[in-house]
């Protein structure tokens, strides 16, 4: 090759001596400069054949023979690695048929002496002639396989750690020291709703508006601070309305700035929300609705009881260790063998335990409990646990017995008055003749026990005011406003017992007062008075009188001496314990009823 | 069968003066001694203690009270007794449910019958 021949060609003898030596000097330190900074030098005959002259570092860094300072362009195709061939030889090309001084290049070669892969950055000038066409190529190249592989597994460890990033279910951002956003990956966008740019390079406290003076803020600025990782979790607003609940944790980073991790953790609050609620609902309705609820441990023999329990069974809290024991022991002796083999029953059966039993408090007083429960068992059938509730039944019960009871009450009390009806209408059929008279007199007593049932059950304690009950009698036959009649006596309330005989009484004496006495004559007068005599401090007594006056002196009335007369002279001494006189004088009927008025009969209203 | 009540003491307790009144009218006519009619309790068990008594017709109801302790006492004499009532089995205890028992309202002579027959099977009449 021309040109590096041309370097030693020209010297004279003395001269040439001194030249020569210097120049091979200055060419041994040029290969040693080259040496030292691995770089090797290149010059191509590009207007000649193409073929090039390489420096001892060339060789050396393209793993030649020392001895073989040229080559041809083919020989450097050929080492190029095939996979960067056409483009390294493009670009050569290129920049030769081009106007630039320079050349730029980096490509792989497959060193010959080893086989190995090695990058090589190539930069060059070019020399041209006054037409532009490219003469020469003078250059230097380097191996760049260490900053290259260098650059490489930094691209591949950064896009490692963007892939981590984008991956995590977690979203992520990173803040310099003064709350910059620098970093989000994708979550973090996908959480956010907004662009990557929207975000990068913006104040943590702008792109977040509200933060800086909140619980998050104070958060950021004191990991800033003292350099310690911190969590939180806090409900976002963003500006647009949109919430989330955020668990957000945060780490200092080497940079003294923060990395802070995002969590959605919505649908976690608003389940425990509601399990909370829901645990809140439960607790007030096993209150509310008194349930004692029980947890034992059959294997431990431990047992929890819920407030109710305690309060079920008399106990107070931390007064005794809930146990089966402290349960059986505050049953009714009873009902306690009933009970425990309920348990046991339950317990060998698999069955549901249902049983009631009385439970004693300690003042003495008596209790109904319901109790419900189930027994589990481990997979070898063994009893573990029994868990169960109670309620207080005593007030379901005593409802149940009290309407019972006013069952029993309301049956008695009408099929003895269907016997009174039936021993009165036998009675009325006796005394009378004529089946129209029958009617009409049994049809009149049937009314006055009506009327009379009516007046005790419109009084809630069942009593009947004695002047009502006169004048609802002589009302029944229009001798309420009678000018003949006077009604006069005190205030009395008068028992059911009481008030229906009387009643009979005073209709009797009325029906017979119209029919043969004073109601039945111009001139009659009839008064119907009482008092009450106080005997005793508890005891006081009734005196009815019933005293007619103007009527001609009448012969007894056979008719009568039935119902009425018997009504008063044997049936209110027998039912009642009173005294009565009824006499059929001169003038009329007299008739005094006399009895004693039970305690409880207190004036009405 | 229906015994003969002729000459047979029978104790009544019942406090509704009618059906008290009919009964004596019917047993006396049957030839029978009514002891009563008594219509409370404290009557009712001094009669028992007084009077000889063949047998007996309790009202269960007596003003209110009822008449366990007279069907005790007579229960304790052996006395055969029926029980005349507007109660239905159900709502009397458990220990008088077998007694002889006629549901108000009744005929005398069901009564009557239930008595004859009380009389004849009890050996101690």
């Amino acid at each position: 090759m021309g040109r590096g021949a041309g370097m030693t060609q020209a010297h004279s003898e003395n001269k040439c001596t001194y030249t020569e030596a210097a120049l091979r000097e200055r060419e041994a330190d040029l290969a040693r400069v080259q040496r030292i900074a691995g770089v090797g030098g290149i010059s191509i005959d590009v207007a000649g054949d193409m073929r090039s002259w390489r420096s001892p570092e060339y060789l050396r860094l393209h793993g030649l023979p020392d001895d073989v300072r040229e080559e041809t362009h083919a020989q450097w195709h050929e080492r190029v690695h095939p996979d960067d061939r056409e483009n390294a030889e493009r670009a050569l090309f290129a920049a030769l048929k081009g106007t630039g001084t320079t050349y730029d290049n980096e490509y792989r070669i497959i060193r010959p002496s080893d086989g190995a892969v090695r990058w090589v950055h190539a930069r060059a000038e070019i020399e041209r002639d006054e037409t532009g066409k490219a003469q020469r190529l003078v250059g230097a190249h380097i191996d760049v396989t260490e900053q290259k592989e260098a650059q490489q597994a930094l691209r591949e460890s950064e896009e490692r750690y963007r892939g981590v990033l984008n991956s995590m279910v977690e979203g992520f951002a990173l803040l310099d020291v003064k709350f910059t956003i620098i970093d989000v990956n994708e979550e973090m966008l996908r959480l956010d709703g907004r662009a990557r740019d929207q975000l990068i390079g913006r104040s943590f406290w702008d792109a977040f508006p509200g933060t800086r003076d909140a619980p998050v803020g104070a958060l950021f600025i004191r990991i800033v601070e003292k350099r310690a990782p911190a969590a939180l979790e806090h409900e976002y607003r963003w500006p647009d309305g949109r919430s989330m609940w955020i668990e957000l944790r945060a780490y200092p980073t080497s940079e003294g700035g923060v990395a802070i991790f995002w969590h959605d953790i919505s649908a976690r609050k608003r389940a425990s929300d509601a399990l909370r609620e829901s645990e809140e609902r439960l607790r007030s309705a096993v209150q509310v609705g008194g349930l004692g609820l029980w947890d034992w441990n059959v294997l431990t023999g431990e047992v929890h009881w819920s407030d109710e329990h305690y309060r079920l069974q008399d106990y107070r809290r931390g007064e005794i260790e809930p146990s089966y024991e402290a349960w059986a022991q505050r049953i009714h002796p009873d009902d306690r063998e009933a009970a425990e083999a309920a348990v046991r029953h339950a317990r060998d059966s698999g069955e549901e335990y249902t049983q009631e039993f009385r439970s004693i408090h300690s003042d003495g007083s008596i209790h109904w409990l319901s109790g419900r429960g189930r027994f589990f068992y481990d997979r070898e059938g063994q009893p573990v646990r029994m868990i169960g509730a109670m309620v207080d039944t005593t007030e379901r019960r005593e409802a149940e017995e009290r309407q019972t009871l006013l069952l029993a009450e309301l049956q008695h009390r009408v099929r003895n008055i269907l016997a009174v009806v039936r021993s009165v209408f036998t009675r009325t059929a006796d005394d009378e003749r004529a089946i129209s008279e029958i009617v009409s007199h049994f049809t009149g007593r049937l009314d006055a026990l009506a009327r009379t049932q009516v007046l005790v059950t419109q009084s809630p304690a069942g009593l009947v005011d004695l002047e009502a009950l006169v004048r609802e009698e002589a009302l029944s036959v229009d001798s309420a406003e009678d000018p003949r009649v006077t009604v006069n006596g005190p205030e009395v309330a008068l028992p059911r017992k009481e008030a229906e005989a009387i009643g009979l009484a005073i209709h009797e004496l009325t029906t017979n007062a119209i029919k043969y006495g004073a109601l039945g004559q111009r001139g009659g007068a009839l008064e119907i008075s009482w008092e009450v005599n106080l005997h005793h401090r508890e005891r006081r007594r009734l005196v009815l009188n019933w005293i007619e006056q103007g009527v001609p002196a009448v012969p007894v009335i056979p008719s009568n001496q039935g119902f009425g007369s018997e009504l008063i002279r044997e049936a209110l001494p027998y039912r009642l314990g009173a005294e009565t006189e009824l006499e059929f004088a001169g003038g009329g009927v007299r008739c005094r009823i006399s009895l004693d008025l039970p305690i409880e009969a207190k004036v009405i209203g | 069968m229906s015994g003969d009540l002729t000459g047979k003491k029978i104790l009544v307790v019942e406090d509704e003066y009618f059906i008290a009144a009919d009964l004596k009218k019917e047993l006396s006519g049957r030839g029978a001694v009514v002891i009563g009619p008594v219509g409370n309790l404290m009557s009712a068990l001094s009669l028992i203690k007084s009077e000889q008594v063949d047998a007996a017709v309790l009202d269960v109801n007596l003003e209110g009270a009822r008449s366990y302790p007279v069907m005790e006492e007579l229960g304790r004499l052996s006395v055969p007794y029926m029980l005349l009532t507007g109660y239905d089995e159900w709502s009397l205890p458990e220990e008088w449910r077998n007694i002889p028992r006629i549901t108000k309202p009744c005929s005398t002579d069901a009564i009557v019958r239930l008595l004859g027959e009380l009389i004849a099977w009890h050996p101690a009449s």
